[in-house]
């Protein structure tokens, strides 16, 4: 005849509950500290100042506006011919290819 | 017999009538049912057409915007270019009549330099002129509402864009002469320098 073991006996149902909601409970735990971790990364985020690149000065007007202000002949006639004045609608081909 | 028959045959045709009346009145409301339900999707079939007709001229009309945009941008960047060019010009011009002037004082005939310095300032303001067309010439939002009214647009803004650059290497050009003109008097002036320097040299 068989002998009835305690040893053997299937766990009782609040042991398998508190087994079944652990998991549970670490996987609540872990999506929390997921969304916590996004919306804090999205505040510092919102927060930072937005880089706004600042249009770069147009080298053509700027070579324009520099020259010397002595009135040498030498230094007139070097400043006349530091002028490219073929240069000075740059950008018109640009332009109309993005009206094609 | 027949006067049972008299007495039921009214009774079974006035049953068929008012039977036959019935399915009529049911198939008028079918297909008014019907129609009405056409006439809701025709409806619906055209609010949907013409919302999608807004959403695409709204698009086009911003395109058209951003190209305009595009297009004023460069003619502001072109006319700040023109104006430095100006400027330059105008400040070489200074330089030269103060170069005049002492050549003057020194007894050196700049009456040609003169003469085409003023006409080098007239081409100056003459190009001034040009580019404040040029300055003038954006493009209204209001008036060009497609891509070939900018296009067209853009091609007399490009014409004037040429004039007045025309006009800046005419002024430059008269001012390059100026400076040609009197590099005669100023190589005279540096020799009799030298000679003078020589003499003094010798005496001492």
């Amino acid at each position: 005849m068989d002998t009835f073991n305690l040893n053997q006996m299937p766990p009782m149902p609040s042991q398998m509950e508190k087994k079944s909601v652990g998991p549970l409970i670490a996987v609540i735990v872990i999506l929390a500290l997921i969304i916590i971790g996004g919306l804090y990364f999205l505040k510092e985020r919102s927060s930072q100042p937005i880089y706004t690149p600042t249009p770069a000065g147009d080298g053509i007007t700027e070579s324009l506006n520099t020259q010397s202000t002595s009135d040498e002949l030498n230094s007139i006639e070097a400043d006349l011919n530091a002028i490219d004045l073929n240069n000075l609608d740059q950008g018109a081909a640009a332009v109309e290819a993005e009206l094609q | 017999m027949v006067v049972v028959a008299l007495c039921v045959l009214p009774v079974l045709s006035l049953a068929e009538t008012g039977a036959s009346t019935t399915d009529t009145e049911k198939k008028g409301t079918i297909r008014d049912e019907i129609e009405a339900k056409k006439e809701a999707l025709k409806q619906e079939a055209t609010s949907k057409t013409n919302a999608l007709k807004n959403s695409v001229e709204e698009r086009r009309q911003n395109a058209v915007s951003k190209i305009i945009e595009r297009v004023n941008k460069f003619v502001d960047t072109v006319t700040i270019r023109y104006d430095a060019a100006i400027s330059r010009l105008e400040t070489l011009t200074n330089r030269i009549e103060s170069r005049i002037a002492k050549m003057e004082a020194k007894n050196v005939d700049v009456t040609k330099a003169k003469e085409l310095l003023t006409e080098a300032q007239e081409k100056i303001d003459d190009a001034k002129i040009s580019v404040t067309s040029v300055a003038g010439a954006t493009i209204d939002t209001s008036l060009s509402t497609t891509t070939t009214a900018v296009k067209k647009d853009f091609e007399v803004i490009k014409i004037e864009m040429e004039n007045a650059k025309e006009d800046i290497k005419a002024a430059h050009t008269a001012l390059v002469d100026v400076v040609n003109s009197l590099k005669s008097g100023q190589n005279k002036l540096e020799k009799m320098e030298k000679e003078n320097e020589a003499s003094s040299t010798t005496e001492n």
